[in-house]
């Protein structure tokens, strides 16, 4: 009996816990049987995922044009020889390169989102589909099949656009937004020998950014490594708590950043962050420059001969 | 060329990476083994030790093994907290006394934390401190090594860019210093002290291209020595008031990397001993030679003038510092991947407790400082 009355106590506490949710759990399986109550959820999904992509595009779109201006701020200070003002483009460029990045990134995000609502609403559809050719099949021979046949039509309409969206292709790479020269079934010779030349001219500018951004990365090295053997040496003449020199209370903590870097957000980029920072955009660069390498190679192929 | 030019632009700066919030990161992680030979001269009076020994000259073979990191816990654009520490141990056997050779161990380590945050123009920062070293078989005089304290130590500091690249700070700073003298030698008590100092600076930056920098800073403290006497009923205690001014200047010409720093010190006190003026200059200059060797000088040279006659002694027992020039040459070079070797020469000439004495030191070592790549 000891044993039998904490297991009826358990046993009715399960039930009392148990039954609020196994109703919840039978009016969400009713809700989801209901085909359109389904299509109408999706629907408000791709719905709220096209304006999404609407937006993230519209935002790239936007800093799309500084990055225009900061490369043409580039080349123009590297035309004019003063290596001073090359240095300050440069740097002003890694800026709004870096919000492209991130908005690059949320724009792959919504396309991803795009996709899955996408899927879901035309699977939605379907079973709608389904669920009405279940209903015609249970109406008595003779009786109005007219508006099942309405409502079908109506539905394959819907699924026939929704089929025809160009999609955002999932999972590609953040280089295909590089794509500049694309396929076109009107093509012909005069325009592949146009975007032959476009992607060897585009492939020549991707060197020469890739000659300047090299020598930045040599010399940055250049430079950390001399740094690190200045710290190495000062820290080697102030050590075993000598009482520095010259002394004073003030003398023994660092100072904030803000002090020793012109930087104008308060956390100066460190020269390893840079090094890090250029690195990988030369590797993007490479990237690129292959692939529109290959891509002229493919038009010349077409026909598109050298120019 | 447009559609080129946006292209390229965003071949190039598509990766930003870094720019953003970095948590948890470890840097500038060093560890450093070296080994020296110093020879050490003049035996003149000190009552900064607790042993006599009427050698004219010892000699110091040491090794040595240190570590300093930084781990950054918070880093932003906007605000950053980092935690900094190092430590160091050396044995050392000294050689050349009349009474018994020597075998001093000598460890020190410090760890700070640091504060910031941007507000608008303006940064905000604070830092909390704490360092000491310790040392054991301490050798009589020509050896000189300081003796072991505990301090601690703190400050804030706020920082307004007031235009293009020139920065106007406040700092305030707080510091107590305890020396935990030994029964046998109770004077090292006397160093026992808590400070106050304040500055105003100045800086302008050129750019983190160069890195050029150019500092003005005027600062007092006020240092007060529980311990010391004045003599004075009415006012029994030590009480310095030290003012400075001085400005410093860094930056590359060409390869060549310079930094200047000149620096006045008026120290007045309650008591009229230690009352000086001095003159503190600091000179560096790292210059690359062939085959990706590097060149590195310091020299920091002080000249100081005591105020008043006195039979006294100079100066605090056990600090030779604020009396001492010294002459650093070094010679670097990576010799494998993270691993840069050093050759240097060391020389330094410091006054004793007694005004007017000097002794002075030279030292050869080789240094290796390894940067394990995390």
């Amino acid at each position: 009996m000891t044993r039998t009355l904490p297991a009826m106590f358990f046993c009715a506490a399960l039930w009392v816990v148990a039954l609020p949710a196994r109703g919840r759990a039978v009016q969400a399986q009713q809700g989801l049987s209901n085909p359109e109550i389904l299509v109408n959820t999706a629907q408000a999904r791709y719905d709220a995922a096209v304006a999404s992509h609407v937006a993230a595009r519209d935002s790239l779109d936007a800093v799309n044009q500084l990055y225009t201006r900061a490369l043409m701020t580039l080349e123009g200070s590297r035309a004019s020889g003063d290596d001073g003002r090359r240095q300050a483009a440069y740097i002003a460029a890694l800026e709004p390169g870096r919000e492209m990045s991130q908005r690059l990134a949320r724009l792959a995000e919504a396309e991803d989102s795009l996709v899955r609502a996408h899927d879901d609403l035309v699977q939605a559809l379907w079973h709608w589909q389904g669920a009405i050719l279940d209903s015609m099949e249970s109406v008595e021979k003779g009786g109005n099949l007219e508006s099942y046949r309405e409502d079908y039509r109506l539905i394959e309409e819907r699924i026939t656009r929704l089929e025809a969206v160009d999609l955002p292709e999932a999972g590609r790479s953040l280089m295909s937004e590089l794509e500049v020269v694309e396929d076109d079934p009107r093509d012909g010779p005069d325009e592949w020998r146009y975007k032959a030349s476009l992607c060897r001219r585009l492939a020549q500018e991707a060197d020469k950014l890739l000659d300047d951004m090299n020598s930045d990365l040599n010399a940055l090295v250049v430079r950390q490594r001399q740094e690190r053997q200045r710290e190495d040496f000062l820290a080697d003449t102030d050590r075993f708590g000598r009482i520095p020199f010259p002394p004073g209370v003030g003398r023994q903590t660092g100072e904030p950043p803000v002090a020793d870097s012109a930087s104008v957000a308060g956390a100066p980029q460190t020269i390893e962050e840079r090094i890090a920072d250029l690195r990988d955009q030369i590797a993007i660069l490479e990237d690129f420059r292959t692939r529109i390498m290959e891509r002229a190679e493919y038009f010349e192929s077409l026909g598109g001969d050298p120019v | 060329m447009t559609g080129l030019a946006r292209a390229a632009a965003l071949a190039t700066l598509v990766v930003g990476g870094a720019s953003g919030l970095h948590a948890q990161e470890l840097r500038d992680a060093v560890l450093r083994l070296e080994t020296s030979v110093g020879v050490y001269r003049g035996n003149l009076r000190a009552v900064n030790a607790p042993l006599s020994d009427s050698a004219e000259q010892a000699v110091a073979v040491a090794s040595e093994v240190g570590a300093r990191w930084t781990l950054d816990l918070i880093r932003s654009d906007r605000r950053g907290l980092s935690l900094f520490a190092n430590g160091d141990l050396r044995q050392i056997s000294a050689y050349g006394f009349v009474t018994r050779d020597y075998a001093p161990t000598e460890w020190s380590g410090r760890s700070e934390a640091s504060y910031w945050q941007q507000i608008g123009r303006s940064v905000l920062s604070f830092n909390l401190g704490v360092d000491g070293r310790s040392i054991w078989d301490r050798p009589p005089m020509p050896l000189f090594l300081q003796p072991g304290y505990l301090r601690s130590s703190g400050s804030t500091q706020i920082s307004f860019r007031t235009q293009r690249d020139v920065t106007l700070s406040v700092r305030l700073d707080l510091q107590d210093a305890n020396y935990g003298a030994p029964t046998y030698f109770s004077q090292l008590d006397l160093l026992d002290r808590r400070e106050v100092g304040t500055e105003v600076s100045l800086t302008k930056n050129n750019g983190t291209t160069d890195g050029s920098m150019f500092r003005l800073h005027m600062r007092y403290d006020h240092s007060e020595y529980r311990r010391q006497e004045s003599f004075y009923d009415d006012d029994p205690f030590r009480r310095d008031h030290s003012y400075r001014g001085g400005f410093l200047w860094q930056g590359n010409r060409g390869d060549i990397f310079l930094r200047g720093n000149i620096e006045g010190i008026a120290n007045r006190s309650n008591t009229r001993r230690p009352e000086y003026n001095a003159v503190l200059i600091e000179a560096y200059v790292q210059l690359p030679l062939p085959g990706e060797y590097s060149l590195q000088a310091l020299a920091k040279l002080a000249d100081k003038t005591y105020t008043h006659d006195t039979g006294f002694t100079r100066l605090v027992p056990g600090e030779e510092a604020d009396n001492r020039s010294e002459v650093w040459l070094g010679v670097s070079r990576q010799v494998a991947q993270s691993l840069d070797a050093r050759l240097q020469l060391e020389w330094a000439r410091a006054e004793t407790d007694f005004s007017g004495d000097y002794f002075s030191s030279f030292g050869i070592s080789i240094a290796l400082d390894y940067r394990p790549p995390w």
